[in-house]
């Protein structure tokens, strides 16, 4: 893309791209994480997604712009790229990229780290949180006034950029830009796309997108090859590889077609449900019942089993309830339920 | 040594002295000698006086106590004169006033009971009518000669025993009787109905109510299917009036109780609930739980929250999501900021989470989920702006 022969509105987008492009390479992470741990004593992709997953649920309580989490989430690949931690660390160690992360994104209001601690379930402390921060912050080289370029940087940009030559209205009628935010999130929350750099990934996105959109049009529109070159000269203005292009494209689809095929969410985190001891005691009233009427049929006789009649009538047998095939309590008489999940 | 004649009625005057049955009595004084001592033991003792015929009593109790063992291991011993003469004996002992409670206010689950005086008789009576009902031997088309709708009756308002032994006998006859009886079983359930509406819509008191429901219980297990419509109006015209007889304010203690109970009786009903049947009540349902989880009152809120810890309710909800989510949603938002109870806010976070990690149909759905949630930030807001000027 020759800078002479860009039109003046994009002039300034241009320059911000390149800017971003020059940057991006600090903040690309090498993670090297396995699949399967044989002992339970390494970092997996699971654990990482399922960390990264957290976090976006975090960003949803705490009403933060998205930009928390692609930090956030940069923060932590960035460091495990550089650290080899345990897994039972790996709780402290996001939230403390949160927390970071939010320091570092303009207006936002760090969320108050006790809180942070009982709603997000890591199991540390506050102070554990901030020795945490403290420790990333050094090893990265965090400044407040140096925020990552991450993937949804460039998505924005490529956005802005695509928009303003969108003459005729096909990319604005093809792609959405929420639902490429949405997107993206899910993408940032696979470990299968974390070494890519940001430029890839936006741009593989914006692409599969369009792809997508204008498969669906019932008529070939003809700016479609306008909009195609366009994307392939910003490919080649963020030089990324036809061979690098094509690998991220191949995560990406992936990605999209599990989320698209509705499987269920793999790493689901083992939530807490702290009840209090009052409503523990009466979680299920017919945990306290003991059955000691054998059942009457409507149209017939009672038959009593005939070791009823001897026996003093206060050791009976239990009568089980068992017409319905989905039923799996336990008739007992005792005090507590056994409901409560995880340490008071 | 025999029988000594008894001037009936005339408890201090009783001197009848005790005299086995053996097996060397012949079958026909057999029966003469077990109506006698059944007779004998018609004579009520006054136990609110325990220093009163102490000798007498203690005859009394042997003899019953050798009548149980008659009734359990004898063969051929319930002909049909002796039917009368035990029910009349039953009667004599078991059918009496009750004395007004202590304590106005006991509260059967919580209070400790004032007992029966009279209980070491009555044990034995009841262990006695027990036997005579459960005995291979018994008949019930004799039976029911002797056994009709008025006993039934005295039989039912015993049941305000404040005796919870009393009651756990009471409850086990009533069963039997039940069971035998198919030409009463109708009478029994009208009449329970009646103790039940009274309890519900005039005196909110009534000792016995847990062991007539056990009962019930064991009476609903053998309903046939399809269910009568007699069955299903008892559902809703007794079953479910008897969850509020204590009408009191909302954050009453003991309604709040009822409230969370409910909540896990309908936590116990969904576990069971066909997908199709979910989906018809899941509207009123949701819109209820919503109310619960926005309750002040931690425990409802609590309760009702803690169903999302349910696998198979869960299911139930990622099906339905498109219908349930815009219910729960606002009430969820509103608490996640503003109750202040730190459990209750933790719960909803895992409520959240829970339906971030859903496998909905569409997955536009999800960024639904994302945007209602900001929405409902905005709508906060601006609700929170309206307020301000409306004041100005």
């Amino acid at each position: 893309m020759n800078n002479a022969m860009l039109p003046e509105a994009l002039k300034p987008l241009v320059a911000e791209l390149q800017e971003a492009l020059a940057l991006e390479h600090k903040f690309v992470p090498n993670l090297q994480l396995i699949s399967v741990s044989q002992e339970g004593g390494d970092i997996t992709n699971g654990i990482r997604d399922g960390s990264a997953h957290v976090l976006r649920c975090l960003k949803v309580w705490y009403d933060l712009p998205a930009d928390v989490l692609f930090t956030a989430i940069n923060y932590m690949d960035c460091f495990l790229t550089k650290m080899r931690v345990k897994p039972k660390f790996m709780a402290c160690i996001s939230v403390a990229c949160f927390q970071l992360a939010c320091t570092v994104v303009p207006g936002v209001t760090v969320p108050d780290a006790t809180d942070l601690v009982s709603i997000s379930q890591c199991k540390c402390s506050a102070s554990d949180l901030a020795r945490m921060q403290s420790i990333i912050s050094s090893k990265l080289g965090i400044h407040p006034d140096r925020p990552p370029i991450t993937s949804a940087t460039l998505l924005r940009l490529y956005h802005k950029l695509f928009t303003a030559v969108d003459a005729s209205g096909l990319y604005s009628s093809v792609v959405e830009e929420s639902s490429l935010h949405q997107h993206l999130e899910i993408i940032a929350c696979d470990t299968s796309c974390a070494n890519f750099r940001p430029s890839e990934i936006a741009l593989v996105l914006i692409c599969s997108q369009m792809d997508l959109g204008v498969a669906r049009l019932s008529t070939p529109h003809p700016m479609i090859t306008t909009l195609m070159t366009f994307a392939t000269n910003l490919q080649h203005l963020c030089k990324i590889t036809e061979s690098n292009f094509y690998r991220c494209h191949e995560a990406v689809l992936c990605i999209m077609q599990r989320y698209h095929a509705q499987v269920q969410m793999p790493y689901r985190q083992r939530l807490v449900w702290r009840l209090s001891q009052r409503t523990l005691q009466y979680l299920r009233p017919t945990d306290k019942l003991t059955m000691t009427l054998p059942t009457i049929d409507e149209h017939g006789q009672l038959q009593l089993p005939v070791c009823a009649r001897n026996k003093p009538r206060m050791t009976e047998e239990w009568e089980y309830l068992r017409k319905y095939k989905k039923l799996e309590r336990r008739w007992r008489c005792v005090g507590m339920s056994t409901k409560y999940l995880g340490p008071p | 040594m025999h029988v000594v004649g008894i001037e009936s009625g005339v408890s201090d005057a009783v001197t009848f002295v005790f005299c086995p049955v053996t097996v060397d009595v012949p079958a026909a004084e057999q029966e003469e000698l077990f109506i006698r001592k059944l007779r004998q033991c018609s004579i009520v003792f006054d136990f609110m006086d325990p220093m009163s015929d102490l000798k007498g009593k203690e005859i009394k109790r042997a003899t019953l106590h050798e009548l149980v063992d008659y009734v359990t291991t004898g063969r051929g011993v319930l002909t049909e004169p002796v039917y009368p003469e035990i029910i009349k004996m039953i009667s004599a002992n078991l059918f009496r006033t009750l004395p007004p409670s202590e304590n106005p206010d006991f509260d059967p689950e919580e209070d400790d009971p004032t007992l029966e005086a009279a209980w070491p008789h009555l044990t034995l009576v009841y262990e006695l009518f027990l036997r005579f009902l459960e005995s291979i031997d018994f008949q019930p088309t004799i039976g029911k000669k002797v056994i009709d709708q008025k006993f039934v009756l005295q039989l039912l308002d015993l049941f305000d025993s404040e005796d919870p032994r009393e009651r756990d006998f009471l409850k086990t006859v009533l069963h039997r009787i039940y069971g035998k009886f198919l030409g009463l079983r109708a009478f029994i359930r009208k009449q329970i109905n009646n103790i039940f509406l009274r309890f519900v819509y005039e005196t909110e008191h009534f000792n016995g109510v847990g062991e007539l429901l056990e009962i019930l219980g064991s009476i609903i297990n053998g309903f046939a299917l399809p269910l009568k419509v007699e069955h299903k109006q008892f559902l809703v015209k007794v079953l479910i009036p008897l969850h509020k007889v204590k009408c009191l304010s909302l954050y009453h203690a003991q309604l709040a109780y009822c409230v969370v109970m409910f909540l896990g009786e309908v936590e116990e009903i969904l576990d069971v609930i066909e997908p199709a049947q979910f989906t018809k009540i899941q509207e009123p349902l949701f819109r209820q739980l919503a109310k619960c989880v926005s309750s002040p009152h931690f425990q409802v809120a609590e309760r009702a929250l803690y169903f999302w810890n349910n696998e198979y309710i869960m299911s139930l909800i990622e099906e339905n999501n498109q219908v349930i989510m815009p219910i729960m949603f606002p009430a969820l938002y509103r608490i996640s900021k503003e109750h202040w109870n730190q459990t209750i806010v933790a719960l909803v976070y895992n409520v959240l989470k829970t339906f971030m990690e859903m496998n909905s149909k569409e997955k536009k759905k999800e960024k639904e989920r994302e945007e209602m949630w900001k929405k409902l930030q905005e709508l906060e807001i601006s609700n929170k702006l309206k307020e301000a000027n409306s004041k100005k």
